[in-house]
């Protein structure tokens, strides 16, 4: 586990396949253990926010969404019975906070041009070829197939999970997936 | 690229863009904080979710039990099947199937309801004679009148209803939709009566030069949405369609909604394309009472202080907001986006957004930067930076004024509007000022205001939050630059469209509260006054000494309904 984590820095955000250890770390919360509870955060804090921001489209209220999860997350670590799919737990949390940040907001969604604030500075051209991307990504996908395509890079769901997630027939997800990955490309060739 | 790719590509993005707020997070680790994030079934039990309101959504219809907690990330996308009936038909004729035996002359096999204004109930039998006629309120009753339904056959019954709605003045070119509910056992039975009943309200009106808007349903009993109904004072039939369509967007309110008129959820649902399943629509709800799209863009720039050709609309449609049919409009001035609703009837502002952002529409160079030291060196500006820091130029980027929140200002900077303080923060009271001049309110008017700072997308901010008597604003504003990040502005109206004029008024709700508690307006320090969010009393409170004063004061009689006082 240390180790992984060392490897951070060097080959991005690690992708979430370690529910067992999550869950352990969710247990600890439950005991108010605060180092669990940044570990959880260090681990699971992409995940997060990317969803979040892909469905309020704004950083500001994606923020807000985000401290509001971990701090749900922490003060209910008791109620959550392990299951094997901790992050499904979570990733609800942030779809219905956002969801009532969407209601006590009124911001609608159909922006065809989002908020996604764009720090340009110490880019290297990885860094600002990925937010190239992303930024397409978010021009381009309607509601379901942008948080369908985020859950997919961010959050390692598998299509069932996010199926639950975000209460949609799995068979919605294949298909809205494999639409939004072809619109997508399509989008990336034209502009190079 | 590959999928692989693509997704690596998503995740370092993101990852790049993720804020750093766990230090936020753990300061709210105390147990104090935890009574504030404790179980709240409505985030915690997505099984058991209910849109916000009171009431729960029916999730014995069988129609949608898969889809009933599909609350659609506040998604309105389109169905497959979309059907639009629309029909401005006053009265509801619900059709409902009894049973299904041999009495059939006596015996009603379906039960149609007819909703405009009026609303009406029509039973009749498998030969589609009207068995019995029902009139739910009061409009309904007028309607009838004298008239004896009972024998005639369908089709005859409807027109005569609708030639009588259109005489009287309830359908009209301006509120031209009706709503048809049929409740029948038998779904091919209910469906043809659906199809046929549209056909005659549509013959009826244009026989009367009218365009209807039919809107047609088949619904089923359902003890959720009749309580729902009887809540709200409504029909059955409208009921269930606003049950229908909050069940697509979960963020929809139901009693916000029970308060439109036909009509208006008629123009609710044409405006998002919203595909409800099983409701029809046909020909298009009236909006002739609005003002219309253009009047609301040229209301909507007023009220921000632009130009109408100084504005790139993104976009503009009707919505619902604060139980109002608004204009949602999307537009640019410059680097500010804005997002403004409108009250469709008269343009006045029912809530306004504005975010610094770069205009994607307009291409703009960085203007010409004097060099720092004043030598030979011509000032022409290095238009090629921005491209080299953008990959493809002819994508327009979205840049918020971070780099301008560099401290230190070096040529070429991107477009600041104010020079960069090398200095520090501007101060709080800078910020407010910045705040209140943008709001365009002066200190006396202000109510109630909290700020403090704050760190938000990786900048520090200060966050301002104040109102006035009749609006709430929220100011993010940077604290080394002052440039406006955020703004959030509402109107304190309630959702119950009771006219203001009833009200007493802040002044005398305050004076009654004052006297009540035998102190005079001098010696109270603090004093606070409020319209509460429900519209219905004000809060007054005041502090004398060490002794705190809470009042409620009824908005519209002057009654104290609560008086409190604290050491």
């Amino acid at each position: 586990m240390f180790l992984m984590t060392m490897m951070i820095g060097q080959a991005g955000p690690r992708k979430l396949d370690d529910s067992a250890h999550l869950e352990y770390l969710i247990a600890q919360m439950a005991k108010e253990d605060v180092t669990a509870l940044e570990e959880f955060y260090e681990q699971t804090k992409t995940s997060v926010y990317g969803f979040s921001l892909s469905i309020l489209k704004n950083s500001f209220l994606a923020e807000d969404v985000m401290q509001d999860t971990f701090l749900k997350v922490y003060h209910n670590a008791d109620a959550y019975k392990p299951m094997g799919k901790p992050m499904a737990w979570v990733l609800t949390i942030v779809r219905n906070l956002s969801l009532m940040k969407i209601r006590s907001n009124k911001s609608s969604d159909y922006i065809p041009i989002e908020d996604i604030s764009i720090s340009d500075d110490n880019d290297d051209i990885q860094a600002a070829t990925d937010r190239e991307i992303l930024y397409t990504a978010f021009q381009v996908l309607n509601e379901e197939e942008r948080e369908i395509v985020v859950l997919h890079a961010v959050s390692g769901l598998k299509h069932r999970e996010i199926a639950d997630v975000m209460q949609i027939p799995i068979s919605t997800v294949l298909s809205k997936y494999r639409r939004a990955l072809t619109k997508l490309k399509k989008s990336i060739q034209e502009e190079e | 690229m590959t999928n692989k790719e693509i997704q690596n590509s998503l995740n370092r993005a993101l990852d790049k863009q993720t804020p750093d707020v766990l230090h936020h997070i753990l300061s709210r680790t105390n147990p104090v904080a935890a009574n504030l994030y404790r179980l709240d079934d409505q985030v915690m039990n997505p099984e058991q979710e209910s849109s916000s309101n009171l009431t729960v959504l029916p999730s014995s219809d069988k129609d949608n039990t898969s889809k009933s907690s599909s609350k659609s990330s506040a998604t309105k996308r389109s169905r497959k099947n979309v059907f639009s009936i629309i029909g401005s038909i006053a009265a509801v004729f619900v059709v409902a199937f009894a049973s299904y035996n041999l009495y059939q002359s006596s015996v009603p096999q379906a039960m149609i309801e007819f909703d405009v204004n009026p609303s009406i109930a029509l039973e009749v039998n498998r030969a589609e004679k009207v068995v019995n006629v029902t009139a739910l309120n009061e409009d309904a009753q007028s309607i009838l009148g004298e008239m004896n339904l009972k024998n005639s056959s369908l089709d005859d019954a409807v027109t005569t209803l609708v030639d009588s709605m259109v005489d009287q003045g309830y359908i009209t070119d301006d509120t031209n939709s009706i709503l048809i509910s049929v409740d029948a056992q038998n779904d091919a039975f209910g469906t043809n009566l659906q199809d046929k009943l549209t056909g005659d309200v549509e013959t009826v009106l244009s026989s009367h030069s009218l365009n209807g808007a039919v809107l047609s349903q088949t619904i089923h009993e359902n003890q959720n949405v009749n309580t729902l109904a009887a809540e709200n004072n409504i029909s059955v039939g409208k009921a269930s369609l606003i049950t229908a369509l909050i069940e697509q967007d979960s963020t929809l309110d139901f009693s916000d909604l029970a308060h439109l008129s036909i009509n208006e959820l008629n123009i609710l649902l044409d405006a998002r394309k919203e595909n409800l399943k099983g409701v029809l629509m046909q020909g298009t709800a009236s909006t002739k009472s609005y003002i219309g799209e253009e009047a609301a863009k040229q209301a909507a720039v007023n009220h921000v202080g632009a130009n109408l050709a100084d504005a790139y609309f993104v976009d503009s449609h009707l919505d619902l907001e604060h139980g109002q049919i608004v204009y949602e409009l999307e537009f640019y001035v410059g680097d500010i986006k804005y997002e403004c609703d409108v009250n469709a009837l008269d343009g006045t502002m029912v809530k306004l957004e504005q975010e610094n952002e770069k205009n994607p529409f307009i291409i703009t160079t960085p203007p010409p930067v004097s060099p720092v030291v004043p030598d030979t060196t011509p000032t022409v500006p290095d238009t090629t930076v921005p491209d080299e820091a953008i990959p493809s130029s002819s994508t327009p980027t979205v840049i918020p004024p971070t780099s301008s929140s560099t401290p230190v200002a070096t040529p070429p900077a991107s477009s600041t509007p104010t020079t960069p303080s090398t200095t520090g923060y501007i101060g709080e009271e800078q910020a407010r000022r910045i705040a209140f001049s943008n709001a365009g309110v002066s200190s006396s008017d202000i109510t109630s205001s909290s700020s403090e700072m704050d760190q938000k997308m990786n900048r520090i901010v200060y966050k301002l939050e104040f109102e006035t008597l009749t609006t709430e604003y929220d100011y993010y504003v940077d604290a080394l630059t002052g440039d406006i990040l955020h703004v959030e502005v509402e109107n304190k109206s309630n959702s119950q469209n009771t006219s203001s004029q009833n009200r007493i008024g802040v002044e005398q709700a305050k004076s009654i509260a004052l006297q009540h508690a035998g102190v005079s307006a001098s010696a109270a320090h603090d004093l606070e006054v409020d319209l509460d969010d429900d519209g219905r009393h004000y809060d007054v409170e005041w502090e004398v000494g060490e002794y705190s004063y809470e009042y409620e004061i009824d908005a519209f009689s002057g009654a104290v309904l609560k008086a409190k006082v604290d050491d």
